[in-house]
């Protein structure tokens, strides 16, 4: 069977296509995945009915907002959300966090591939990325089935040279940086944790052994949130002011990326500063108090999207966190990309756990010798 | 922005400064509270201050409680009014929930109504805070510990004067550390205290303090601190545990929830379904579920649809006589995400179309860990509530009954379970005086009780 997915896949570059063109081929390869999926995973297709909606009402492009979106909760708690056979699973990636808390995404052959070409789209044409990357973190075989090992693998599958610098969950920054200096590909590329990006800019501050094959190709982009070990946040400003000081680049050229286990791909920032979705995919914010209601541009809600890579899984989901929307579908971004874009000010909804007062009780109760 | 400051007391005097800013944006748009900062050195000054009033009659203290009652009890009175206005802005709670809270202050203060009685209730002749006194064989006096460190929470105004009210009740003197969720409250009783008396022993022996997360005057506070009352979640329990002194006793409140049992025969006929709903919709108003005696889950005998409906007719009718406080973008998304959850899960959910309150009926006892809270209620139907037993643990703070009878039936191995207190739907919230709070009774605890003896020498 032929999916309108794939071909999508396949453009060169989705960002700078006529907006009317994505809205085509973005419906149809969502119509084409809600059928399978509501065909496919039992799950699902009651979660569908119970709201009274069925493949016959995906009708026209604004349906799209009446898709049912299916809490990324639901992947934590281990709900049989499969839409091809058990034996077509090649992989289970998950979150990084506690074993109680992780996501966990069965991805078979069709997803694997796409999630790769999403990524490398994404890396191509919205990061610009290629030349030499120092990757400040794991491999991927460290990584083993975290979705972040795929981001990493993408981004050095693309690239001529890389290397990666936690090494046994060691980072040596005076090593990173003689390699990084070392190297005669250009660009060179920092990509990480913004934690070990962090790392490598105090190093550079304070030893003045700065890194000198850096150009204004090379960007810096990090992954994975600004919490610092103890769980202090590290606001953005502060974060691009001491890379800026350290790495000596353009502000525009450090990115960060926002992505979730549950889908396949990645939104990244753009030298303007706001994070593109790709075209492929269809963001629809809900408005917390109705999630059956999309929000205006620039309101606070939850970031819903309709992800037709997924095969294994129905890939139409609702975050745990809170995001603005920046740039609106079909405007383009100052830097000529096509939208939607969020703004960069995403963050985890705060939990009530932080307000009551039974925090922890399913922990505590486990521990209590009743 | 409107920007308020907010000063700090040591010792009963003054500090302000603008150093330390907390941002609320609720029902009333943005504020700014300024604060003092407060290190290691200005903390460590509190010692310079009276360690305890044991030189203090009773009959003083119980005077000036009186005194500062009188001053809560005038709604026209400029700090309560300018307390109540600061406590809308940044709280959230809607203002019938704090003219409620603010009501409840007086009689905290007030000799007859709460301040005697606890103390009768607690021991037995309170006498024995003033003088020797004959107990058994032996004579003995109720000494304060010294220095009563009280981390405060923020999720239920209130909480804060019934902690200090202990810890001078026995004659300690007080430190509070107020909560970023409420750094309001506690920061206006000292000025009432103030205002009756600067130069009273107890208000020379009070301070109200704040600190960032892991600010290094946390040490410094335990450092002085001869006991401890924590107020809180897992993590400021936690935290307390580790940093009180060793031998200093911590007197932990929270972390907890509460439950309603509920059997047939109460929500049977349609008078009493109607009275046990509005009972629960009340239970859940109140501080809008934040508090530790707020029903999370309800064990209901079958059939339980009758009862989810007017349950919900009642959650609506609650709502417009106390109105749910600001629910923000965050809270509504938790509500969202629990309601989709359920309904994946293949669960009932009831709700008015809004997140103004939800009702779910599950099968699992484990899914009801997880609650948004904002008048939402876990409902688990059994046969028999004696199959709810087995659920209640020493982290179930408060029953409520839809009967006496069945309360009566269980009352005993529901203690033996752990629980706190057991009560009739509709009270969860009230403190009777007398009743023992976590399991115990934490004046005799507050107090260090010496014995004398005047046994024939041998």
């Amino acid at each position: 069977m032929d999916y309108e997915i794939d071909a999508f896949l396949d453009e060169p570059d989705p960002w700078r296509m006529d907006p009317d063109a994505i809205r085509v081929r973005k419906f149809a390869a969502i119509r084409q995945a809600f059928v399978h999926h509501y065909a496919n995973c039992g799950v699902y297709r009651n979660f569908c009915d119970a709201r009274g909606f069925n493949p016959d009402m995906l009708d026209s492009y604004g349906d799209l907002a009446r898709v049912p979106l299916i809490s990324t909760r639901a992947f934590k708690e281990g709900l049989s959300l499969l839409s091809v056979p058990q034996h077509e699973i090649v992989k289970v990636l998950h979150s990084s966090g506690t074993s109680g808390n992780r996501s966990r995404v069965p991805r078979d052959g069709i997803t694997l591939t796409r999630f790769m070409k999403s990524l490398k789209q994404t890396i191509l044409n919205v990061q610009g990325g290629s030349g030499y990357v120092a990757m400040l973190g794991p491999s991927p075989d460290e990584l083993g089935d975290l979705a972040f090992a795929n981001w990493a693998r993408a981004g050095c599958e693309l690239a001529e040279d890389h290397e990666f610098f936690l090494k046994n969950l060691s980072f040596d920054p005076a090593y990173c940086v003689e390699r990084v200096n070392a190297t005669k590909i250009r660009p060179v590329q920092i990509g990480g944790a913004p934690m070990l990006i962090l790392m490598l800019a105090d190093f550079i501050l304070k030893s003045g052994n700065r890194i000198t094959t850096l150009t204004a190709e090379s960007r810096i982009t990090s992954g994975g949130g600004f919490k610092t070990l103890t769980g202090e946040v590290v606001p953005r400003d502060e974060y691009d002011r001491r890379l800026v000081a350290a790495f000596g680049v353009d502000r525009s050229n450090i990115r960060d990326v926002y992505s979730m286990t549950e889908i396949n791909g990645m939104i990244s920032e753009c030298a303007r500063g706001v994070l593109h979705v790709p075209p492929w995919m269809h963001l629809s914010v809900r408005n917390p108090a109705n999630l059956d209601e999309e929000i205006v541009p620039g309101a606070e809600g939850m970031p819903g999207f309709l992800d037709p890579c997924a095969h294994s899984y129905p890939g139409f989901v609702i975050a745990d966190d809170i995001v603005r929307v920046a740039v609106a579908e079909g405007d383009r971004c100052a830097c000529g990309r096509v939208g939607p874009c969020l703004d960069r000010s995403v963050r985890r909804a705060e939990g009530a756990e932080a307000r009551g007062c039974g925090r922890h009780i399913e922990e505590l109760r486990a521990g209590a010798a009743v | 922005m409107k920007e308020i400051s907010v000063p700090l007391y040591i010792n009963g005097r003054e500090i302000r400064g603008d150093d330390v800013a907390l941002e609320y944006e609720k029902s009333f748009g943005k504020v700014r509270l300024l604060l003092p900062s407060l290190g290691r050195e200005k903390i460590g000054t509190i010692s310079e201050g009276a360690r305890e009033l044991a030189g203090l009659s009773l009959d003083d203290v119980l005077s000036f409680l009186s005194r500062i009652g009188e001053v809560w009890a005038d709604p026209d009175s400029g700090i309560r009014r300018e307390a109540f206005d600061l406590a809308r802005m940044v709280t959230g709670f809607h203002d019938r929930e704090l003219e409620t809270d603010f009501g409840y202050i007086p009689g905290l203060l007030s000799e007859s109504v709460f301040l005697m009685p606890t103390l009768r209730a607690e021991f037995g002749d309170p006498r024995v805070l003033d003088e020797w006194s004959r107990i058994g064989g032996s004579r003995v006096k109720a000494f304060p510990w010294g220095r009563v460190l009280h981390i405060l929470a923020g999720n239920v105004p209130g909480s804060e004067l019934l902690s200090l009210v202990r810890g001078i009740l026995t004659k300690n003197s007080n430190i509070l550390k107020m909560a970023t969720g409420n750094p309001v409250t506690p920061s206006y009783l000292m000025r009432s205290f103030i205002e009756a008396d600067p130069e009273h022993p107890i208000t020379r022996s009070t301070s109200v303090v704040y600190w960032p997360h892991q600010a290094e005057a946390e040490g410094a506070a335990y450092s002085l601190a001869d006991a401890v009352c924590v107020w809180g979640g897992f993590d400021a329990v936690s935290a307390a545990r580790k940093n009180a002194r060793p031998g200093a006793p911590v007197l932990d409140y929270g972390p907890k929830r509460s439950m309603i049992f509920i059997d047939r025969e109460s929500i049977g006929g349609p008078e009493a379904l109607s009275a046990t709903a509005r009972g629960i919709a009340c239970d859940m108003a109140v501080h809008d579920q934040l508090a530790c005696h707020s029903p999370q889950v309800a064990f209901v005998e079958r059939p339980t649809d009758r009862f989810c409906e007017a349950l919900g007719d009642a959650l609506s009718a609650a709502g417009r006589e106390m109105p749910k406080g600001y629910v923000g973008v965050d809270q509504n998304a938790q509500i969202s995400h629990a309601r989709m959850m359920s309904e994946l899960r293949g669960d009932r959910v009831y709700h008015p179309g809004t997140t103004e309150w939800t009702v779910i009926v599950t099968g699992e006892f484990a899914r009801t860990a997880e609650t948004p809270l904002s008048r939402t209620l876990y409902v688990i139907e059994v046969d028999d509530l004696k199959e709810a037993v087995e659920f209640v643990d020493p982290l179930t703070m408060v029953i409520g009954f839809s009967s006496s009878g069945k309360l009566e039936e269980l009352k005993d191995r529901l203690a033996l379970r752990g629980v706190d207190r057991l009560t009739r739907v509709g009270n969860m919230g009230l403190i009777p005086p007398g009743f023992p709070h976590e399991c115990r009774y934490d004046l005799t605890r507050l107090v260090r009780w010496v014995g004398a003896d005047d046994l024939p020498q041998w």
